[in-house]
């Protein structure tokens, strides 16, 4: 056996993959992050969610999360500030668990005009998995430009 | 090889099978060499990573090895990863536990997922498990690649069962292409003990094939 193969099989189950749901408007910066575990991830951190207790557990790997991206406005950093966590398993391949986190990010941001915004997540990216990143904006007219360049 | 590599991950992707080689060849400061140069030239490089944990393991400093296995199959924990990982823990002193419910997972996708690895569990079972489930594995392992690995692995696997006889004929299998392998040697040389043969030639055989050879260290010394 040679580890590539072995890795490249079922290479899903090992993955922690990452959508962060970024939305504009003219006040504040938005974010729906959710991390998604496959089986093998999500059985190594089942002790500890187990002692801490999945909420409890949501809220400190959310703000985990939130400590490790950046976000930033025309070259300013923002601070995220954490709203809704909640963490929750769900059926996966050969009778294990993949679970789910999902972290509700904002923070007020001068976005009324033209601006930059540059965004980056680092959590647990030297984990292998994919990293899928959307924005879209809200609250500007039909004149002003969708989002920020 | 490097000065052909241009891009950061084409060095990146040399010096981890060139590590590996200095690894086998027993080179150790080479290959602590070849990975470190791998890690530099690619962030967060998971071969080299593993290859640096193998490389503490090989040169007996248990307590480097458990923390490198560690940070590896925090980010990747794959079923060869897992086994070096559990038995450099059991090798330290310290439980195996964590590692080998890892490993059940792991084994549980992969079947799963319609992986078979009958090797990998021949192996795993008749060093940390059950003989029996090894010889099965084992069985199945060598009527699809009746080569010289799989002979080992059915020939330890049987000694682990009791079953003396058929395993030192395998055993013999095994090593009769005068492959210079410190476990197979190993191996032949507990099975001929067993029997009640005498051991002193297979047992120099595999210290000489690799002096650093450690028998509670098996996955380190895989060929595979």
């Amino acid at each position: 056996m040679i580890v590539p193969l072995a890795l490249a099989d079922p290479l899903g189950n090992f993955t922690v993959n990452h959508h962060n749901g970024l939305r504009l408007s003219p006040g504040r910066v938005a974010n729906l992050a959710v991390v998604d575990a496959a089986e093998l991830p999500t059985l190594q951190e089942q002790a500890e969610v187990a002692a801490r207790g999945p909420r409890a557990h949501a809220v400190r790997r959310c703000a985990e999360l939130a400590a490790a991206q950046t976000v930033r406005v025309d070259g300013r950093a923002l601070r995220w500030r954490v709203g809704a966590a909640s963490f929750a398993y769900a059926p996966g391949q050969g009778g294990l668990r993949t679970s789910r986190l999902t972290c509700v990010l904002s923070a007020p941001a001068a976005l009324a005009r033209p601006g930059s915004v540059v965004f980056a997540d680092a959590y647990l990216a030297d984990r292998p998995g994919w990293q899928e990143i959307t924005r879209w904006a809200t609250g500007y007219g039909s004149r002003a430009p969708p989002c920020p360049p | 090889m490097l000065r052909a590599a241009f891009r950061p991950e084409d060095v990146g992707l040399l010096p981890s099978p060139a590590g590996e080689l200095a690894l086998r060849a027993g080179d150790l400061d080479r290959a602590e060499r070849e990975y470190a140069a791998a890690a530099r030239a690619v962030s967060r490089h998971l071969p080299s990573a593993a290859g640096r944990a193998r490389v503490a393991a090989a040169r007996g400093d248990r307590a480097g090895a458990v923390t490198r296995y560690r940070s590896v199959v925090e980010r990747l924990p794959p079923p060869q990863y897992l086994v070096e990982y559990g038995e450099a823990l059991a090798a330290s002193g310290g439980s195996p536990a964590e590692a080998w419910r890892l490993l059940a997972g792991a084994r549980r996708v992969q079947a799963a997922a319609g992986v078979r690895d009958d090797l990998t569990w021949a192996e795993y079972e008749a060093d940390h498990g059950d003989p029996m489930a090894a010889v099965r594995h084992a069985r199945a392992e060598y009527a699809r690649h009746p080569n010289p690995v799989a002979a080992d692995a059915l020939a330890w696997a049987l000694h682990r069962a009791g079953v003396r006889a058929e395993a030192l004929r395998f055993s013999r299998e095994a090593t009769r292409t005068g492959w210079r392998n410190a476990l197979l040697l190993y191996h032949r040389a507990e099975i001929e003990k067993a029997a009640g043969l005498d051991d002193r030639a297979s047992r120099a055989a595999s210290r000489a094939a690799d002096p650093r050879f450690d028998p509670r260290l098996p996955a380190l010394a895989r060929p595979s």
